[in-house]
């Protein structure tokens, strides 16, 4: 009876995936997919790369779209995929592109699209610079109300290897925020898991560490914030953040501070050294970031407002003040690097390059989220005589925020929800000396319809020179481990 | 009498197997009838082998894959039963088949029988876990495969082999996500999730015939009045059920509020016109989902922004639903590009509703959503609905009055909050009440109310007077 049972369901499932199944040729699920005569998705045409990227995987996203040839081509070397999906093996891509830095492959494409052949070339510029091989991220719905089997992750963006750094799983669904690197080390790092059993995991030169950061009179425990060069400090804002509503459709969501400041947290000492010239009641402190030489603070201050009525004149300056590394004090004294108010927009994710030579932040018309704006754009201040531009020739049409630095400084990361508009997802840039940038390109894939089904941001997408070495075992003991306290220092 | 009695004993397999089965299907069929619907809207099985490959992976990936290809069916009437019905009764009789080799035939009966029940009742206290089942009926398969081998050396090994098999491919036997160890039926639960399950369905008179022994709860309170609302009747029957101030007119979108509240707030949101807290809403709610990938939300997710004209973010959703099997055909009707006229104007219809000026809320501001969607469109009647209700139930009268137009509306209740108004003004006159509209009639029926308040529970004039008394 049971081999019956079994001769005859077996047959019905193989028939209901086969004859319903695979309805891909039909729709595309590309949704900023390449211009020129064939469309592709992801778009690496005419990109700039790095020679240790993981292969460049995509595939034809046109509607009748049915065969495809794609031939690439480096000198004298050539290789041909033939299919709709350009799916590398990657020991293939990897001896393709090794030894052709600063180099062009030259791709040719012919496809049959409604019966008709159409031909296509572009060019993918292999650049001189490598970059950080690691790629760090949180997975999460775009909701920012609430969470759910949230993750932190690491990518080997020369590969497709992730690793699970922190999960729901281990620490009983816990909230947790986005891993940011100190400098760009794989030894130097940091995320939060957050709930009661909840701290801060530092990892410091490999050793692992939960940390309460938070002290008597502070408004919360820190939320963004960046670690010094030395290891010793970071610093940190503390937010009240509270997520509305947009009325209008398609503008979707706003976060606020209802209330924020800095601190610093001296990581020899256990010590939060909060300072009255920053705890002010009619300034928002946030986003603080170290400059590459750890000698100064960058953060981005706005007058308070009443919010959430008055939003739209939240204006946020970027300012820079010296950091005392004997002490951890920041001055009082500080530089305006970009009005608010002068350039009727709002600045947010100040971040410098490892170099010294930069300072990039987002710009949006107003606020502190600038998520769903999508007229916030990326901008670049050189840090040698502050001149500043906004980076319109890489934006797209949604949002470009939380970039990262490559630790050579020549190529940095940002978050985008260029395309769909809801998901982010992590796009690469090549900077060269002079500031001139190059098309950006999407976190390569193993399957090139990955983003078609992906329905989570990657949030706060951070490089690292190294692996970090964390795993959900050492997520999963920081947990169930005690927390170290920080005391406010005298 | 005794040849029917030898006849039971001879057949009792076969009886056991027909009792089975019918007692499961009947069960979810009657007793338990949206706890699958309630599944199939969470999950998303979808044709495509990338896909698969993407979703279906590491341990357990069969057993995942399985469950969520049966569990698209149970959106069709009686196929969800009848599946989880030979699911459960495959386990009995393959718990019957290893167990007969050892023990005898009652024995084994029994066992079977036990195993039956337990896997039947553990699932009944919460959410149905298809995957559960199926592992459990994979692993009985492959004890009752390694037992086909003649010799015991060769039973082990293929019982060894199998366990690693199945561990890889179905996963561990027994894991916390697969639930409690033991269920008993809570047919409440299942209630509400049936009204949850209507409301997305829109078969309104269904969530009034469900929410009606349960219209103590907010949930259920909130859910006939959607159903009203949505029927026009808001301003006719919103008094039908005693109501408890305005926390179950519109439920809000907040982290303090409950998953499932949350995702049942975004229902009214969204035939409002209010996209950008149904959207919240549904992505809430697809964090819920065993996969977040509920069809659901990505069904909810597409309208959002096909209404709110953000296409690529609704393409995105629809080539989701493209290639799946049940939500195909609607997917490819909405695809911008391939929409019919008919579609088309409907969508035009729906961004009518939209608000055309911005400010940030939290989804408190009740009053200043309405307002603001009522201004972009005053011929929405539901939001002018919600607006005097709004009004109302939190005794605003002078409000109301500014936001009531006479005629445009109907409601009785409507007009027994003018003519409490117009008392409190001194100004309760036949002519005044005429000029909103009010006929002799009511105001006669006002009179009676006074008289004998509790015959006229399902007016706004009894809702007025136990707030009084609870100020006295």
């Amino acid at each position: 009876m049971i081999r019956n049972i079994f001769k005859k369901i077996l047959p019905a499932l193989a028939f209901c995936i086969t004859v319903s199944g695979c309805y891909r040729q039909g729709i595309t699920t590309a949704t900023d997919g390449s211009k020129g005569p064939l469309v592709i998705y992801p778009d690496y045409k005419e990109v700039t790369i790095p020679t240790n990227i993981a292969p460049l995987n995509f595939h034809y996203a046109m509607k009748g779209v049915t065969k495809a040839v794609t031939t690439f081509t480096i000198g004298n070397e050539s290789v041909t995929i033939k299919g709709l999906k350009v799916e590398w093996n990657l020991r293939k891509w990897k001896s393709f592109i090794s030894g052709a830095a600063g180099q062009t492959v030259m791709v040719d494409a012919v496809a049959t699209v409604n019966g008709k052949e159409i031909k296509d070339k572009w060019t993918i510029y292999i650049s001189n610079d490598e970059i950080d091989g690691y790629l760090t991220y949180r997975l999460i719905e775009p909701s920012y109300q609430m969470y759910n089997e949230v993750s932190i992750m690491e990518r080997c963006i020369e590969d497709f290897k992730e690793t699970v750094i922190c999960d729901y799983k281990h620490t009983d669904n816990s909230c947790m925020n986005c891993h940011i690197h100190g400098q760009q080390r794989g030894d130097l790092s940091m995320y939060y898991i957050r709930g009661p059993r909840g701290g801060a995991i530092l990892n410091r030169d490999g050793k692992l560490r939960k940390l309460t950061l938070n002290a008597p009179g502070m408004l919360s425990g820190t939320v963004y914030g960046e670690i010094h060069p030395s290891g010793r400090f970071g610093v940190f804002s503390t937010n009240i953040i509270l997520p509305s509503f947009h009325a209008m459709a398609g503008k979707r969501m706003e976060v606020y501070d209802s209330q924020s400041d800095l601190t610093v947290a001296d990581f020899d000492n256990n010590k939060m050294i909060n300072l009255p010239h920053i705890a002010r009641d009619d300034k928002f402190e946030t986003f603080p970031c170290f400059s590459a030489d750890g000698e100064s603070v960058f953060y981005c201050i706005s007058d308070t407002q009443s919010l959430p009525k008055n939003i739209e004149k939240v204006r946020y300056a970027i300012v820079r003040a010296d950091f005392d590394v004997s002490n951890g004090h920041i001055s009082e004294q500080v530089d305006t690097m970009w009005s608010g108010y002068a350039n009727n927009a709002s600045a947010c994710h100040p971040k410098a390059s490892p170099d010294g030579r930069w300072l990039m932040f987002t710009v949006a018309d107003y606020g502190t989220f600038p998520l769903f704006h999508t007229e916030c754009t990326l901008y670049l201040i050189d840090l040698k005589n502050g001149q500043g531009k906004a980076l319109t020739g890489i934006k797209g049409d949604k949002s470009d925020t939380y970039h990262s630095w490559s630790s050579n400084s020549r190529w940095f990361v940002f978050a985008s929800k260029r395309g769909d508009g809801q998901y982010g997802k992590p796009y690469f840039c090549h900077i060269d000396e002079n500031g001139n940038l190059t098309k950006p390109f999407v976190l390569p894939q193993k399957r090139s319809r990955f983003y078609g089904y992906n329905l989570k941001s990657f949030n706060v997408p951070d490089l690292g020179n190294a692996s970090t070495g964390m795993t959900i075992r050492d997520a999963h003991r920081m947990f169930k481990s005690p927390s170290e306290k920080f005391t406010q220092a005298e | 009498m005794k040849s029917l009695k030898e006849y039971i004993i001879r057949n009792i397999s076969r009886i056991a197997v027909i009792m089975s089965f019918l007692t499961a299907y009947g069960f979810f069929q009657f007793a338990y009838p949206y706890h699958l619907i309630r599944r199939e809207q969470m999950n998303l099985f979808i044709y495509d082998w990338d896909y698969i490959r993407q979703t279906y992976h590491g341990t357990g990936w069969l057993a995942s894959f399985v469950s969520d290809f049966l569990e698209q069916f149970f959106q069709l009437p009686a196929i969800g039963p009848i599946i989880i019905a030979l699911l459960l009764t495959a386990i009995g009789i393959i718990t019957d088949r290893i167990c007969i080799k050892f023990l005898g035939k009652w024995p084994s009966l029994a066992i079977a029988a036990v195993i039956f029940v337990w896997s039947f009742m553990r699932e009944t206290g919460n959410l149905y876990i298809t995957r559960y089942t199926v592992a459990i009926l994979f692993y009985l398969s492959l004890i009752s495969a390694a037992l086909l081998f003649k010799r015991n050396s060769l039973k082990i090994i293929a019982g060894a082999l199998f366990l690693i098999i199945g561990i890889w491919a179905i996963g561990a036997p027994f894991h916390k996500h697969y639930g409690k160890p033991w269920g008993t039926p809570r047919i409440e639960y299942d209630r509400v999730i049936g009204l949850d399950a209507e409301v997305a369905r829109e078969h309104w008179d269904k969530v009034l015939k469900l929410s009606k022994k349960d219209l103590h709860m907010v949930e259920a309170s909130y859910c006939y009045n959607l159903a009203q609302a949505m029927k026009g009747n808001l301003g006719q029957k919103l008094f039908n059920h005693s109501q408890n101030g305005d926390a179950t007119l519109l439920l809000r979108v907040a982290p303090d509020q409950t998953i499932f509240t949350n995702s049942l707030a975004g229902e009214a949101w969204f035939h409002l016109g209010a996209m950008t807290i149904a959207e919240q809403s549904a992505i809430i709610a697809l964090q819920a989902s065993p996969k977040h990938t509920g069809a659901r939300y990505i069904v909810r997710l597409a309208q959002v922004n096909l209404i709110s004209g953000e296409t690529a973010t609704a393409q995105k959703y629809l080539s989701m639903l493209s290639k799946t099997l049940f939500y195909r055909k609607w997917a490819k009707s909405m695809m911008p590009g391939s929409q019919s006229e008919t579609t088309r104007i409907q969508l035009m219809e729906e961004r009518f509703k939209l608000a055309r000026t911005d400010f940030v809320h939290h989804t408190y501001e009740t009053r200043a959503i309405l307002t603001g969607l009522l201004e972009a469109n005053p011929n929405n009647m539901l939001a002018r609905n919600y607006l005097l209700c709004y009004d109302l139930m939190r005794y605003d009268l002078e409000q109301f009055i500014e936001d009531y137009t006479p005629g445009m509306i109907k409601g009785h209740i409507y007009h027994e909050a003018v003519l409490i108004w117009l008392s409190q003004h001194h100004n309760l006159s036949e002519q005044n009440a005429a000029r909103f509209g009010i006929d002799e009639a009511t105001a006669s029926r006002m009179q009676r109310f006074f008289r004998n308040p509790d015959n006229y529970k399902d007016t706004y004039w009894y809702y007025y007077m136990n707030a009084l008394e609870e100020d006295q």
